[in-house]
C-alpha cells in the first residue's frame, strides 16, 4: 500500500489548473461560432460563478469529513457496500475523461503532426509515460505538474508576447448579435470540462495539514479563469472567425508567433501541450485507481494501473476514430447530466445522509 | 585423569561441536565489536602470536631492548612512523629509564613508565592482540613488556602522503586552493579548521574485514537532523564489504535507490564545501584514504551550486548559476533536438538556416541519428582514452581525436558540419556541470534514439520520463528537486539567483527545512 503522501496546496492547484487549461480551446469548433466567436468570451466570468456553485456539496462533505475523498465519506456514512458501487463509478468516470484526453491526444497527432504515424501507437507511448508516472505517486505526479505548469505558463507568455502586435480588438464587436445562444453553449461546454472539481476533491485528503479547502479551490478557480480569458481573448483578436473554425485554435496561435527570424513556434506549444497531456491524463488515471483502492483492492495497485491503462488505450483508440463523438460528447447536455451527477448529485446525496444521520443520532443521544 | 583435565576435554569437544552448522557463520555481522584475545604476561607468548600474525610481512619490524631490568620489544610497521621520533621520544628515554627501588610491581613499573617516562599527548593502551595489531595498522609503535599483559601504543605516524593541493575536480577561482589528501586525520584536521566549534562531531567507524578502513562521520550538534544521521549510522553499520579502497565504494550503500542514474549523495574533494553542507544539516563522510568525502541529503539544485558562487558578487554569481543551468539543459537536449528538428520539424527553422543545414547534410550518407549517435560514441571514446593515459599522450590524443572528428569526417563526407558544431557545443557544456557529467550522457543517448524515432513528440516523452523519474527521487525523505519543486521561495535565494550575503545570512535554511521534506525535525 503507498504510504501516505502529502503534497502543499500551491501544488493542488498549479496540478489542477494546469490540467484544466490542456482543452480548453479545443472543442470550440463545435460550437460554430463563425464571426460571433467573442460571444464566447463572457462564458468565462459565468463559469466562474457557477464552479463556486457546483462545488459547494463537496465542499460541505469534505469539510465535515477532512483527510476523506468523497468515496471514503461515502463508506463512511453509507456503508461499505454503497462505497464500493460509487468508488466503482467514479473511476469509470476518471477513466472516461483519461480516455477522452488521449483520444484527442491521439487525433491531435495524428491529424496535425505525424499523419504516418498510426493514432493508437501514438497513444500507446503516452499511457506507458503515464502509468509510469501514476505507479510512482501523487507527491511525484504533483512535483511534475509543477514544472510543466511552469513551463506552460512560459510558453504561453512567449505566445501572448509576440502576438500582441497581431491583435485587433475590431473582432471584439458586436457582442450578443445572435443572442445568447453562443454564450449558452460555451457556457455548457466550459461546464463540461470542469472535471477539475472532482479532482479536487479527491486531492483535497493530500493537503498538507493547515492548508484551507476554501482558499485553495478559490485560488485555482481564479487562477484558472484568469488564464483561460486571456487564452480566450487572444484566440478572438488575433484569429477571430478562423480561429472559430479550427479544432486546436491555441496550435494555430502558436504557429503564427514569430520571434525574430524563427517562426512557427508550434513546435514549442507542442512540447507543453503534451507534457500537460501527460500529467492529465496521469492524474485522471491515478485518481480512478484511488477510487478502487478503497474496495479493498490496495494490494492491487500496479495491476489496477495497468488494467486501468489498457482501459484508457482501448477506449482513446475507439474516440480517437470517431472524433466527431468524441467532440459531440463533450458539447452535450447528456454530458453535462454526467458532470452534473457526479460533481453535484452524488456529493449531495451523500452530504444529506451525513446530516440526516448526524441528527438521528443526536436526537437518539438527547434521548 | 584430574577433574581439570577432564573438564577440559568435555569443553573441548563441547566446543567443537557447537562449531558444527556455524560455520558459514563465522564472518561477523557487518560493524558489530569483534571479539577480543587478551594480551598475556608472557612477552614470549605475545610475540609469538603476532609474530605469527605478521608472518610473511617483510615491512613488519620488531626490536628487543631491555628497560628497567626487563625486557620488551618495540613494534611498528616499517615507513609508517616518524624513526626519528620513536629513536628520541620513545627508544631514548626507554634506554634511560630507572623506576624507583620502591617499585618492584610489574604493574607499577609500567604505570611510572606511561606516566613518567613518555611526553607524547596520542598515546594509548592496548588490552588485547587486535588492538595491538589495529594499532600497527594505524602507525602507531607499540610497546610490550615483560609480565605486563598491556602494551603502550605510540602514535609517531610519520608516513609519506600526498601534499594538501587544489582538488582536480573542483576548482575554484576566489576560493580556498586547499583540498582532501588520503590521511583521514588530515581531512578531519582540515575540517576542524574551518569549523571550530566543538558541536562539529567526527565519529570513527571501522569498514572492511580485510581492508579495515577507517571511516568518519562528521556532523554539527544542534544543525543536523537526528533521523538522517540515525539513517547514516544505520547503514554504514549495515555496510558488508571486504575491502575499502575509496568512497565511491560505498557511495551506493548510501542512496535510497541504488540503480538510480542521478546520485542521492553529494561528493566533494574540498574542504569548504564540505563545511558548507554540514552546516546546512547534512551529514558529511570522510573515508580513510580517499580525498572524495560524501555528503547527504544530496539534491538536485546542488550540482549547479560551487564554492565560486559565493566569493563573486550576487550579479555575477547569478549570470554563472543561469550559465550552468543552460549548460546543462543544452548538453543533454541540444543533440536530440538538433535531430528532431531535423528530421522531422524542419518548417520551425528559418530558411536560410535551413538552406545551409540541408545543403551540409545532403551530401552524407547517414542518417542524422546515425551521426548523432556515432559522434556521441566516438566523442565518449577520445575523452576515456585522454583521461586514462599520461598527460602528454592524453593531450595528442584529444588533438588527433579532435582532428579525426572534425575536420577528416567533414572532408570526407561522412559527417556534416552541423554535427560536428553540436558535439563540440555538447561536450563544452557537459563540461561545466562535472557533477551532472555521466546521467549526461545516459539521457543524451536517449534523447537521441527518442527523437530519431518520433521528433519532438519522442524527446518530449523522453523528458516527461525523466523529469518524472527525477521527481520521484528522495535523498533521506527529503525530495530531490527541491526546492524546485515542491517550490519554496525563500529558498530560491540560492538555487537559479544568488542573492546577496546581507540576505543569505539572515536566515539558513538546512536540508531537513525544505518543503516537502518527511525529515524528523528533531535536531541532532
Amino acid at each position: 500500500m503507498e504510504k501516505k503522501s502529502y503534497i502543499s496546496t500551491a501544488q493542488i492547484v498549479l496540478v489542477l489548473f494546469i490540467t484544466r487549461l490542456l482543452f480548453s480551446s479545443t472543442y470550440m469548433s463545435v460550437l460554430k461560432t463563425g464571426n460571433y466567436i467573442q460571444d464566447t468570451l463572457f462564458s468565462i466570468p459565468i463559469i466562474f460563478i457557477v464552479n463556486f456553485i457546483t462545488a459547494i456539496p463537496l465542499l460541505m462533505l469534505l469539510k465535515r469529513h477532512p483527510g476523506h475523498n468523497p468515496v471514503e465519506c461515502t463508506m463512511k456514512i453509507a456503508g461499505k457496500g454503497v462505497g464500493s458501487i460509487v468508488a466503482v463509478f467514479y473511476y469509470l468516470f476518471f477513466l472516461l475523461n483519461a480516455a477522452v484526453v488521449t483520444g484527442n491526444y491521439e487525433n491531435y497527432f495524428s491529424a496535425t503532426m505525424i499523419p504516418d504515424v498510426n493514432s493508437f501507437l501514438v497513444g500507446f507511448i503516452v499511457l506507458i509515460v503515464c502509468l509510469y508516472g501514476v505507479l510512482k505517486g501523487i507527491e511525484t505526479i504533483a512535483r511534475f505538474g509543477s514544472i510543466v505548469a511552469i513551463i506552460y505558463m512560459i510558453t504561453l507568455i512567449i505566445i501572448f508576447i509576440s502576438l500582441e502586435p497581431m491583435m485587433d480588438l475590431d473582432t471584439l464587436k458586436p457582442v450578443f448579435y445572435t443572442g445568447t445562444s453562443y454564450l449558452m453553449s460555451s457556457s455548457i461546454m466550459n461546464y463540461n470540462l470542469s472535471i477539475q472539481i472532482l479532482a479536487f476533491a479527491f486531492l483535497a485528503p493530500y493537503m498538507r495539514q493547515g492548508g484551507s479547502l476554501g482558499k485553495a479551490y478559490a485560488g485555482w478557480n481564479l487562477l484558472t479563469s484568469i488564464i483561460l480569458f486571456m487564452l480566450m481573448f487572444y484566440i478572438v483578436t488575433v484569429t477571430g472567425s478562423f480561429g472559430a473554425e479550427q479544432m486546436y485554435p491555441l496550435q494555430t496561435l502558436a504557429t503564427l508567433t514569430k520571434i525574430s527570424s524563427f517562426e512557427r513556434l508550434d513546435a514549442i506549444h507542442m512540447v507543453s501541450w503534451i507534457l500537460n497531456t501527460i500529467i492529465t491524463i496521469t492524474l485522471y488515471i491515478y485518481l480512478a485507481i484511488s477510487c478502487l483502492l478503497k474496495t479493498g483492492l490496495n494490494k492491487h495497485r500496479r495491476v489496477l494501473a495497468l488494467v486501468s491503462g489498457v482501459a484508457v488505450f482501448f477506449v482513446a483508440t475507439f474516440l480517437s476514430r470517431n472524433f466527431n463523438f468524441l467532440q459531440v460528447v463533450i458539447d452535450s447536455g447528456e454530458f453535462s447530466i454526467a458532470i452534473t451527477f457526479f460533481i453535484i448529485i452524488i456529493p449531495l446525496i451523500v452530504l444529506m445522509a451525513d446530516v440526516i444521520k448526524g441528527r438521528v443520532m443526536q436526537d437518539a443521544k438527547n434521548e | 585423569m584430574s577433574d581439570s583435565s577432564t573438564k577440559g576435554i568435555i569443553k573441548y569437544f563441547k566446543s567443537k561441536f557447537a562449531a558444527i552448522g556455524s560455520s558459514g557463520n563465522n564472518k561477523p555481522e557487518a560493524g558489530c565489536t569483534p571479539e577480543y584475545t587478551m594480551l598475556k604476561k608472557s612477552l614470549i607468548s605475545n610475540m609469538t602470536y603476532i609474530n605469527g600474525k605478521f608472518d610473511g610481512c617483510s615491512d613488519f619490524v620488531s626490536k628487543e631492548l631491555i628497560t628497567c631490568g626487563r625486557k620488551a620489544v618495540i613494534m611498528e610497521i616499517d615507513n609508517m612512523i616518524d624513526k626519528l621520533q620513536l629513536t628520541q621520544g620513545v627508544l631514548a628515554p626507554l634506554a634511560d629509564a630507572k623506576p624507583p627501588v620502591s617499585l618492584t610491581d610489574d604493574d607499577a613499573v609500567f604505570n611510572w613508565l606511561r606516566d613518567n617516562t613518555f611526553t607524547f599527548v596520542d598515546q594509548k593502551e592496548a588490552f588485547s592482540y587486535e588492538e595491538t595489531i589495529g594499532f600497527l595498522m594505524a602507525g602507531f609503535a607499540v610497546l610490550l613488556i615483560e609480565g605486563i599483559d598491556k602494551a603502550i601504543a605510540f602514535g609517531l605516524q610519520g608516513f609519506k602522503f600526498r601534499g594538501i593541493d587544489e582538488p582536480n575536480t573542483d576548482k575554484s577561482l576566489r576560493g580556498s586552493r586547499e583540498g582532501f589528501v588520503e590521511p583521514l586525520r588530515l581531512n578531519m584536521m582540515l575540517v576542524r579548521r574551518r569549523v571550530k566549534n566543538p558541536n562539529l562531531k567526527f565519529e570513527i567507524y571501522n569498514l572492511g574485514s580485510e581492508s579495515r578502513t577507517d571511516v568518519c562521520v562528521a556532523y554539527i550538534k544542534g544543525t543536523v537532523a537526528e533521523s538522517v544521521l540515525n539513517e547514516v549510522r544505520h547503514r554504514l553499520r549495515t555496510i558488508d564489504l571486504d575491502t575499502l579502497l575509496a568512497s565511491g565504494y560505498i557511495q551506493a550503500f548510501f542512496q535510497d535507490d541504488p540503480f538510480s542514474i542521478f546520485s542521492t549523495v553529494g561528493t566533494t574533494e574540498r574542504p569548504d564545501a564540505f563545511c558548507g553542507k554540514l552546516s546546512e544539516g547534512r551529514v558529511g563522510i570522510i573515508v580513510d584514504n580517499t580525498p572524495i568525502t560524501l555528503t547527504m541529503p544530496f539534491l538536485f539544485v546542488e550540482n549547479f551550486q560551487n564554492m565560486d558562487d559565493y566569493a563573486v558578487g550576487p550579479y555575477y554569481a547569478t549570470f554563472t548559476r543561469i550559465l550552468k543551468y543552460l549548460s546543462f539543459f543544452t548538453s543533454v537536449l541540444i543533440p536530440g533536438l538538433y535531430v528532431a528538428i531535423g528530421s522531422f520539424h524542419q518548417a520551425l527553422l528559418p530558411s536560410q538556416l535551413l538552406y545551409a543545414l540541408a545543403q551540409s547534410e545532403e551530401a552524407t550518407p547517414f542518417t542524422l541519428v546515425f551521426e548523432a549517435l556515432f559522434m556521441q560514441v566516438i566523442y565518449e571514446m577520445v575523452r576515456e582514452a585522454g583521461l586514462r593515459l599520461p598527460k602528454q599522450i592524453g593531450f595528442a590524443i584529444n588533438i588527433v581525436g579532435a582532428l579525426i572528428i572534425g575536420q577528416a569526417a567533414v572532408s570526407a563526407g561522412l559527417i556534416g558540419a552541423p554535427m560536428v558544431i553540436v558535439v563540440a557545443i555538447t561536450a563544452t557544456t557537459s563540461l561545466i556541470t562535472p557533477t551532472l557529467y555521466e546521467p549526461g550522457v545516459v539521457m543524451r543517448f536517449m534523447f537521441i534514439v527518442l527523437a530519431g524515432m518520433a521528433g519532438i513528440l519522442g524527446l518530449t516523452l523522453g523528458v516527461a520520463f525523466c523529469v518524472y523519474y527525477l521527481c520521484s527521487l528522495k535523498s533521506y525523505e527529503v525530495p530531490y528537486t527541491a526546492p524546485i519543486s515542491p517550490f519554496n521561495g525563500y529558498a530560491w535565494r540560492d538555487v537559479v539567483i544568488r542573492l546577496p550575503w546581507k540576505i543569505l545570512a539572515k536566515r539558513k535554511i538546512a536540508a531537513q527545512d525544505l518543503p516537502g521534506s518527511n525529515v524528523d525535525k528533531t535536531i541532532g
